[in-house]
């Protein structure tokens, strides 16, 4: 029986600071599953979606996190705008018990101007554990007068009873809120200024009350959608004071501490023993780069290999086997047979094999994300982003890029600064994202058998130090940030919720699997036709005279490509296909050296294929990493393209494809040729010995910096003329 | 009294906050806006590397701040 909904439907606003729970508490409230995460700038737009209490149908916005209405980033612009524009909407503010001070200073600014507000304070674990903390937390909002409830956003009860209170407040209106009384606003002139701008409100749609808290806080921007002429320009000057949101502000935080107790019990939210480890002068930044390592070993060795080995053999024996057999005695049409064979089977099934180590990697960056640990990373980085024009927020994005730099990308909207946006996102290609997880593996695993971790790992690193200096050169020519204010507020360490850790694997693994399933399967298929048939369109392998279609573009563009070591037209189609979606590359080699998938496993047989010198795509071992180097560094894919044109525009998308093309053909022409000098002496071990004694060098360099600035200066001002003070 | 700025201090001691330099509005009204006010204790509990970020503790939480929006921070010796 389908229910029946009474026709009222209420909007309500789901309002808060960053990390509090919100989109635990809309994804509670609603029951999907949008992205939660322990880093704020996640939530990066306003998300709409109805939710249901008894028979009443009803909407939820879940809003991007706020410090305040006066908004300092695009996101925060995105929140605000929304609240001014539904003030008839009731607001549900998310609060974490633990920062309870802080997060009234929103609810504060919000019942100012809306009075249909209600609190849901989170306390992140069971009411049961923190029972002292909730009478004391209560014992204070009951001074506020504002409705609370003390719950937990993921428990399903107290999100019912919240669900409740909300009918009985809001919708049937049984329960009432009380009427608040700001008296710290009452000095301010309030209806004078409102007399003043009232018209300018009406004529530009916004509300003059909400207009009037924006001026007493000195909103320049706010002023200026007033359009004021000059007369009352100068007027509302004489009344508001130049910084009178100190003021303002100040007796909004007094008004909130004469609501606690003098000498209360404070946890301080965000301090941890753990960071006497994590943020230690000496260990810090080895910890980092061991767990990033151990990451690394799990994912492409160990855990991640067995698990893709095993579904490797799934898709070759089970499903490959049983089909091809089955379709061979049906069907005698050779081409069929290859298409299905060697296009799907052969090119999508590699890919496919790949799930587990992808999923893997996706695991541990929300494991880093959850766990709060993220933002002492952006900590321990903030200094070296300073230097080249990034801010420690970009460290999300730029982390979620080793995912998918797609969807990293819009995550950048957190900017504040429109330039260090742009930067952010032109650094997101050389974070090698997971899609170019199968070419490591397969090409490096070729040629350098165990010692491919350190390969994979030493790329990992050369595509983040290329980053780092291409921020900086775009720093002092093209894209100078202005000063960015970097303020980050300290999450408390917590165990990732091994729900909320289900929940972001499943959603990565969707979304792989829809991208395999659309885009990627469409692309081999569109890829074995080019190379199964010429351009007169005749199989290519009945017909051994033809040339493939790909054979021909291929060996025109080949040559190009001599110098850096991989001069065949197999490798460079791979390459062209690669501009579509990096997945691609790999299953392009496996088509074009073509595979039995009835044979021996499909990695193996790609990896021996490329050894082989009659192969249609065949490296050298310089060649190989000249490839996987090429591959890390040359485009970004056609999604990631698209994404860059609406967030950073058509000039910077050019730029950015340009400069990866010219950098990807510089750094492996260097590579390649040194690689070549440095096989004739013994290889490998000198490079890893270079690498080593590099490593060696700076670190004893910035050790003796920082022997040299304590030997001098006592007082930590960094302005180091040894000074008089 | 002195009055210094909040990146000159030292670590691990209470400060009272004395004012805020407002010659950033952006910055110093978001500072204000996060509890950095007259009277407010605070105490810095790291310097980074290269002590160009700070992280303090104020009123209950933790936060990062970058050196020179520190500076804006005037705190009382």
């Amino acid at each position: 029986m389908k229910k029946k909904f009474s026709i009222n439907s209420t909007k309500f606003l789901l309002v808060g600071n960053p990390n509090t729970g919100k989109t635990t508490l809309f994804n509670s409230l609603t029951k999907s599953n949008e992205h939660v995460g322990n880093w704020h700038g996640v939530t990066v737009s306003e998300k709409e979606k109805d939710f249901i209490i008894e028979d009443t149908r009803n909407t939820l916005v879940d809003l991007p996190g706020l410090y305040s209405l006066t908004p300092l980033s695009y996101e925060e612009e995105v929140g605000a705008d929304y609240i001014m524009n539904n003030l008839s909407s009731p607001v549900i503010n998310i609060c974490d018990i633990n920062n309870l001070k802080k997060n009234l200073f929103l609810t504060l600014q919000v019942a100012e101007i809306n009075k249909n507000i209600i609190l849901f304070i989170n306390t992140f674990k069971n009411k049961n554990k923190i029972k002292k903390q909730i009478i004391n937390t209560e014992k204070n909002l009951n001074k506020l007068g504002i409705k609370y409830f003390i719950g937990d956003a993921n428990n399903k009860k107290d999100v019912l009873l919240f669900k409740n209170l909300l009918l009985n407040i809001f919708i049937s209106k049984k329960l009432k809120n009380n009427l608040l009384n700001f008296n710290y606003l009452n000095n301010n002139n309030i209806n004078l200024i409102k007399s003043i701008i009232v018209e300018n409100c009406y004529k530009n749609n916004l509300d003059p009350n909400y207009m009037v808290t924006r001026l007493l806080e000195n909103d320049k921007k706010a002023e200026e959608k007033l359009n004021l002429n000059a007369q009352k320009k100068e007027y509302l000057n004489k009344i508001i004071k130049k910084n009178n949101f100190i003021e303002l502000n100040k007796k909004r935080f007094n008004f909130i501490n004469n609501l606690f107790e003098k000498n209360e019990e404070k946890i301080i939210y965000g301090k941890s023993i753990l960071d006497k480890i994590f943020l230690n002068k000496f260990f810090a930044l080895p910890i980092f780069f061991g767990i990033l390592f151990l990451i690394f070993y799990l994912t492409f060795f160990s855990v991640g290999a067995s698990l893709s080995n095993l579904l490797r053999e799934f898709i070759q024996n089970v499903i490959g086997g049983k089909f091809i057999s089955w379709l061979q005695s049906v069907c005698d049409i050779i081409w069929i047979i290859d298409l299905f064979e060697t296009g799907i089977i052969g090119g999508v099934g590699t890919l496919l094999a790949f799930l587990p180590q992808v999923i893997l990697l996706f695991f541990f960056l929300s494991l880093i994300e959850d766990s709060g640990y993220l933002a002492r990373i952006a900590f321990l980085f903030e200094d070296i982003f300073a230097k080249v024009g990034l801010s420690g927020k970009s460290v999300y994005t730029l982390l979620m890029s080793f995912g998918c730099g797609t969807t990293a990308t819009l995550t950048a909207r957190n900017m504040e600064d429109k330039n260090a946006k742009i930067k952010t996102a032109l650094l997101t290609p050389y974070m090698s994202c997971s899609a170019k997880l199968p070419i490591y593996a397969v090409i490096g695993g070729a040629f350098f058998g165990a010692n491919n971790v350190f390969i994979i790992f030493a790329l990992y690193i050369l595509g983040i130090i290329i980053a780092l200096l291409l921020s900086l050169i775009l720093e002092q020519k093209f894209l100078k940030s202005k000063e960015q204010s970097f303020i980050l507020e300290f999450p408390a360490y917590r165990i990732p919720s091994f729900i909320r850790v289900i929940k972001i694997l499943w959603e990565n693994l969707k979304l792989f699997l829809i991208r395999i399933g659309t885009l990627i399967f469409t692309l081999n298929i569109i890829i074995w036709i080019l190379q199964s048939f010429s351009f007169s369109l005749k199989f290519v392998q009945t017909n051994p005279n033809e040339v493939s279609i790909l054979q021909g573009i291929g060996s025109v563009l080949a040559p190009i490509f001599s110098p850096i070591g991989f001069g065949n037209w197999g490798a460079v189609s791979a390459l062209i296909a690669g501009l579509a979606a990096k997945e691609i590359i790999v299953s392009s080699i496996a088509m074009i050296n073509g595979i039995d998938v009835m044979g021996d496993n499909m990695k193996n047989q790609t990896m021996r294929s490329i050894i082989d010198p009659a192969a249609a795509i065949c490296f050298s071992p310089a060649g190989a990493l000249s490839f996987m180097l090429f591959c890390l560094l040359y485009s970004p894919c056609l999604p990631t393209i698209s994404v860059f044109k609406k967030e950073i525009g058509k000039k910077w998308t050019f730029f950015a494809i340009l400069i990866q093309f010219l950098l990807a053909y510089t750094v492996c022409l260097i590579l390649y040729n040194i690689y070549i000098l440095v096989e004739i002496w013994e290889g490998l071990k000198i490079l890893i010995c270079f690498f080593t004694i590099f490593i060696i060098i700076i670190s004893i360099l910035s050790l003796i910096n920082r022997i040299k600035n304590k030997k001098f200066c006592n007082y930590n001002c960094n302005k180091c003329g040894k000074c008089k003070k | 009294m002195q009055i210094i700025s909040l990146n000159q201090c030292e670590k691990n001691r209470q400060y009272l906050i004395d004012y805020i330099d407002t010659t950033n509005l952006a910055i110093s009204r978001r500072l204000t806006e996060l509890g950095f006010i007259e009277k407010t204790s605070l105490k810095i509990v790291q310097f980074s590397a290269l002590r160009k970020t700070l992280l303090i503790e104020i009123e209950g939480y933790i936060l990062s701040l970058r050196s020179s929006v520190a500076e804006m921070i005037k705190v009382r010796k």
